[in-house]
């Protein structure tokens, strides 16, 4: 019986243009995200590969001008001298930390166009290291992208209310869902029956579409852990959407007109996809203001005054904070570049209390989210596929303290040889420490799609409980 | 007659729920906005004067130095923020706040704020301007999608046709109810708005009013705009539910999809170089010289001028010093390079935003949310005529530095120290913020869009009306 | 098989109902007559379950409507003013989904056809669809639902209202037939001539009362229009 009906809503729904053109448009859409973000993802890979190339190519240009001066050359200036392990830290020598593309990167472009895929790693502090920006159109960081997961957090919902909408309404007003009734099936099953068929329908689609819209961005489902992130992609889209076909059900079940229906659920979506992220945005940033930057720059700069200031008596205190890299016998406080990085160290130690202040408001700002994201599933469903695209924000989080990790490692190789004044030789060049990217746990990203996968079901489910009991009081009649 | 149906529209829209419900929430959310972002706006700009205040005084307590040391301690310059961005704040989120300007480099912006705040920027900042642009047109459509549909299924549509009401009066009494309606609304929020504006404006009056003017225009442009497509779709439509859904569509399209759409078919056409091949290109093209003319030509033939201007056949000779002179002349020749690149990048930053206007013919908010940043002063030409000048600022200052070791070192080379009294007398950066008629000059596509849509959707109204079938 | 017992239903304080106490046996047709409001689609619904009755009981084939709503229903059928089917579906499609929910999965095609043709619908009508259709060819393919459904009780909610007089006779006609294969009709109409033709029962109610309740043999036609009058007016 049940079946009889979800075929039933299927040949109306095969007979009715919306669903065409619905899938025609769907189709399209998937189609044209998929493209936006293969040719993002192959940017990113592009500029990935001329950083590697740019960096080995500089690493055998020095080696070859040390051994050139090894063998009696002069350097070309007092400022362009690979023998100054402060100079090959600083420029020579400098490494890249990438983070790497996940497998399905073109299917979120999520933070990456904002948050740097890569950092130059000297001798600078580390304020000066993360400051650094890709060139952008800052009116395209406004848009945002076409892609995939912007298909399926803002457009897919309205498919499927569009083609919801009127589930029971549209019965009610056509007059067969009196002549339905008149049958030995009861309301709550009749219904049922039908968003079930509309749950076949769109999800079957949407699995189609999405797998074709993977194959068509490039995505390597051959590549470690790509399949699994793509059925889990898959997984979030589906719970996502039980969440809106539960509240067309809902909408549905208070026996309205379907132009209040259609007026309902999409202010119902605007709520829930617009307005509550933007306001949650702006409540966190009212209660957590951030400081400017323009105040750090400044705060910056008068330590740096002083501390300059104070130049050579600042050593002493150096190197007892940092006993692991003071140089046996004496430091040479006139030494420009170990004056520089001393009063460099001073300057951050300074401005801790304000760079400490920074990330307690943009750590308040993220509690704010995290705590409010519950109230839209769309930001909950945002978030899932960006961590499953290894574009969300806490994956950029973890490759900056991976980043800052290895600065230190980077500074450690460097200062003491600074500050003795090693001389860099060509064999030293090949025992730099390099950046490998290690990832987060698989755990940590599974727990956090996970909760959110199962925070959006829980919300159908209530929402299906309360449609469930207002179809009880379905006003059949008038 | 037609006074007469729109004020019975008007009547029937405050008396539905639905509208007291929506209406009251946008203008809710249209007050906050402006109320925060007005408290916003006050904040950064106070954080910005006492900056630009405290920068020029740490410029001039910097100590004795030589003035090429000067010249790379250099200054910071803060892009002020754009003085209507209260109401719309456009890229400001997304372009870097600060510019260090040194010797021999035009450097890059740093620190996007929207890098230091919380992930749900993403979904599009809540400001007055948002507000108007995405949430206004879908109250329209929610007010008027019924107007001729409506009445169809009603009957009540036959009953006033039957009267001899022209169809005509109808369709223009409808719209009039639109707008009072919208009116009732808009009231409160002007006004606040026209409050935080006096404020701003009270010590730097110029173009502040233009603008404001110009932006009250662009928005009763696009809002009107909607209604005439909703009531040509109300007079059509088969349906009172046809036309609501096929309106809703039509502002997805316009609002949500069109905008991305738009964006990723720009990076398409016009590719921004990654901040890598920037740098590259420019170092490769600034080693090469232009017309195989490199550093060292470029020196040997001003050095020979300079030789023959002061008669004589050696540096040595010269009554300047040439260090100074040198540094200068290094300072010219790189500028062509940043000349040549900056124009090129950012040209192509704004063939991408010009490539958005067009599309406003297609989608008429990209249209609105051009001229909007462009009005108050948030959009990519704001930031890059900013940037010029910060650009344009470093060369004097540099130049101030380096003509003063010229002209006074005299032998003397990295010995040569100045104090405070130079550093004093170093130029002041004063930001000249363009007028209004320089923002609209780069939004002629954008107003043509704008003023189209309109029109030709009140022609389509009309056309629809004048067919109406009871 | 169809039973009110003391049915009320009310509206707020409107009294829709007002203990109807009704038994219409098999091959019966009994004529609901009354004004608009009078209550006679209020019986109908509660005899469907639509709404819930606020006092007394209604039951089908001796069970009760509310606590037995789905069984109850495999006895009834019902055929509204207008019957509204599957716009894109044929009158064949609309049949057979319809029968199918009513539980006879085991119809082939040629006896689904032989109900429509029965019902008198022409063959070409059949397979078009129900966008094409007049009223009349609604209400047809309605009667081949209820016939095929085995429906042992008929509740009709002023089934020829706006039919051509040639259809409403063929309706009349069918009417007839079912009820002497021992089908119990409740029919709502404000037709007394066709009340008067084809039932065997009439009821006239009055703001939500059953104010008479005779047999068509005791009474002429023009007797009936008199005593209608009577009852409104009073």
């Amino acid at each position: 019986m049940l079946f009889r009906v979800m075929r039933n809503e299927w040949r109306g729904l095969a007979a009715d243009r919306t669903l065409w053109a619905v899938t025609i448009l769907l189709a399209a859409v998937m189609l044209f995200a998929a493209s936006n973000g293969a040719r993002w993802s192959a940017l990113q890979q592009a500029r990935h590969g001329e950083l590697v190339a740019e960096e080995s190519e500089r690493l055998e240009e020095t080696r070859a001008e040390l051994l050139r001066i090894a063998g009696g050359g002069s350097p070309r200036s007092r400022f362009n001298d690979p023998r100054n392990p402060a100079q090959v830290g600083q420029s020579f020598a400098a490494g890249y930390a990438l983070l790497p593309l996940a497998p399905l990167a073109p299917l979120s472009v999520g933070q990456s166009d904002l948050l740097p895929a890569h950092y130059k790693i000297t001798l600078e502090s580390r304020e000066a290291l993360f400051s650094g920006d890709e060139l952008e159109n800052p009116t395209n960081l406004l848009a945002g992208s076409f892609d995939v997961a912007f298909v399926v957090v803002f457009l897919y919902p309205l498919v499927i209310l569009a083609l919801g909408y009127n589930l029971l309404s549209g019965e009610k007003e056509s007059g067969t869902l009196v002549l339905t009734l008149a049958q030995p099936i009861s309301l709550s099953r009749f219904a049922a029956a039908k968003i079930l068929a509309h749950v076949v329908v769109v999800l079957g689609l949407t699995a189609a579409l999405m797998l074709a819209a993977a194959v068509a961005a490039g995505v390597d489902l051959g590549a470690p852990g790509a399949f699994s992130s793509l059925a889990s992609y898959f997984g979030v889209t589906a719970v996502y959407g039980l969440f809106w076909f539960s509240l067309a059900l809902l909408v549905n079940a208070f026996g309205r007109a379907s132009a209040t229906n259609a007026a309902t659920l999409a202010g119902a979506w605007l709520t829930l996809a617009l307005i509550i992220p933007s306001a949650t945005a702006l409540i966190a940033a009212t209660l957590y203001p951030v400081p400017s930057r323009v105040e750090m720059i400044q705060a910056v700069r008068v330590a740096g005054r002083e501390a300059s200031e104070r130049g050579s008596q600042l050593f002493g205190a150096y190197f007892a904070d940092h006993p692991e890299l003071a140089p046996e016998g004496e430091v040479d406080p006139g030494d420009y570049y170990s004056r520089r990085f001393v009063v460099e160290d001073e300057v951050s130690k300074q401005i801790a209390p304000l760079t400490e202040r920074f990330e307690a408001q943009i750590r308040g700002q993220q509690s704010v989210v995290e705590k409010f994201r519950y109230l839209s599933p769309a930001v909950l469903a945002q978030q899932a596929l960006n961590d499953l695209s290894g574009t969300g924000y806490a994956r950029f989080d973890h490759f900056r303290s991976e980043v800052g990790r290895y600065a230190d490692e980077w500074k450690a190789h460097f200062l003491p040889q600074v500050f003795r004044k090693t001389v860099f030789t060509a064999e030293a060049l090949g025992e730099l420490p390099r950046f490998s990217y290690r990832s987060e746990g698989a755990g940590a990203i599974a727990g956090r799609v996970g909760g959110a996968a199962l925070m959006i079901l829980l919300s159908a489910v209530l929402l299906l409980g309360a449609a469930t009991s207002a179809l009880r009081r379905y006003p059949l009649t008038g | 007659m037609v006074m007469r149906i729109a004020r019975k529209e008007l009547l029937e829209m405050t008396r539905d729920g639905r509208f007291r419900v929506a209406g009251g929430v946008v203008l809710l959310l249209l007050l906050t906005a402006l109320g925060l972002g007005w408290s916003r706006h006050a904040d950064v700009t106070a954080a910005h004067e006492t900056a630009v205040a405290q920068e020029r005084e740490i410029w001039e307590a910097q100590g004795e130095k030589s003035p090429h040391s000067a010249s790379h301690y250099g200054v910071y310059a803060f892009k002020p923020t754009g003085r209507l961005a209260f109401f719309d704040t456009g890229t400001e989120a997304y372009t870097g706040v600060t510019v260090w300007l040194e010797s021999h480099k035009q450097n890059q912006f740093l620190y996007r704020p929207a890098r230091d705040g919380n992930t749900l920027q993403r979904f599009g900042e809540l400001t007055a301007a948002t507000v108007l642009q995405l949430l206004m047109p879908l109250l329209i459509i929610l007010l008027a999608f019924s107007a001729f549909a409506g009445e169809r299924e009603s009957g009540t549509l036959r009953q006033v046709l039957s009267l001899g009401v022209r169809r005509r009066d109808l369709a223009i009494g409808k719209a009039l109810g639109v707008a009072g309606a919208l009116a009732l609304l808009l009231v409160p929020a002007v006004l606040l708005g026209a409050a935080a504006l006096t404020a701003a404006t009270a010590d730097s009056e110029s173009g502040g009013l233009m603008r404001t003017l110009l932006l009250a225009g662009a928005y009763l442009l696009y809002l009107g705009a909607f209604v005439g497509v909703t009531l040509a779709v109300s007079a059509r439509a088969p349906s009172a539910r046809f036309a609501l859904v096929g309106l809703l569509g039509f502002w997805v399209f316009v609002c949500l999809a069109a905008p991305r759409a738009a964006t990723d078919l720009a990076k398409a056409y016009y590719p921004t170089p990654s901040a890598q091949e920037f740098a590259a290109a420019l170092a490769d093209e600034k080693e090469a010289g232009i017309d195989g003319v490199d550093y060292e030509d470029f020196l040997e033939a001003r050095k020979q001028e300079l030789l023959a201007e002061y008669g004589v056949d050696d540096v040595e000779a010269l009554p300047i010093n040439y260090g100074g002179w040198r540094f200068e002349v290094s300072e010219e020749y790189g500028n062509q390079f940043f000349d040549l690149h900056y124009s090129r990048l950012w040209d192509q930053f704004e063939a991408q935003d010009r490539f958005r206007q067009r599309v406003g013919f297609a989608a008429p908010l990209l249209a609105v949310r051009s001229l909007s940043m462009s009005l108050a002063g948030s959009d990519f030409a704001h930031f890059r005529w900013f940037a010029e000048q910060a650009e344009q600022y470093r060369r004097r200052l540099v130049a101030f530095l380096n003509n003063d070791m010229r002209d006074n070192a005299g032998a003397a080379a990295f010995s040569y120290r100045q104090d405070r009294r130079l550093w004093r007398q170093a130029p002041v950066f004063a930001y000249d913020a363009p007028d209004a008629l320089w923002a609209l000059s780069g939004q002629s596509e954008a107003v043509a869009a704008l003023v189209l849509w309109p029109v030709l959707s009140a022609f389509l109204a009309w056309g629809a009306a004048a067919r109406l079938k009871p | 098989m169809l039973e009110a017992r003391g049915l009320t239903k009310f509206y707020g304080s409107l009294k829709a109902l007002d203990s109807l106490d009704l038994l219409i046996e098999p091959g019966q047709v009994f004529c609901l007559l009354g004004a608009n409001g009078a209550g006679k689609t209020t019986t109908i619904n509660l005899f469907l379950d639509f709404i819930e009755a606020s006092a007394g009981e209604a039951r089908v084939h001796g069970l009760q409507v509310a606590e037995h709503p789905l069984e109850t229903k495999k006895h009834l059928a019902y055929i509204p003013e207008r019957v509204m089917l599957y716009r894109n579906l044929t009158g064949l499609e609309n049949l057979e989904y319809f029968t199918a929910l009513a539980g006879h999965e085991e119809y082939s095609q040629d006896q689904l056809r032989g109900f429509l043709t029965e019902a008198g619908l022409s063959e070409e009508a059949i397979d078009r669809r129900i966008s094409a259709y007049s009223k009349g060819m609604r209400q047809k393919v309605g009667i081949a639902i209820a016939v095929a459904k085995k429906a042992k009780a008929l509740l009709l909610d002023e089934p020829t209202s706006g039919l051509d007089p040639k259809a409403s006779t063929e309706f009349s006609e069918l009417l007839k037939r079912l009820s002497g294969e021992g089908v119990a009709v409740l029919m709502a109409t404000h037709d007394l001539f066709r009340a008067k033709e084809t039932g065997t029962h009439v009821g006239i109610m009055n703001r939500g009362r059953l104010v008479a309740h005779l047999t068509t043999e005791e009474i002429g036609h023009a007797d009936l229009e008199r005593l209608y009058l009577e009852h409104m007016r009073g």
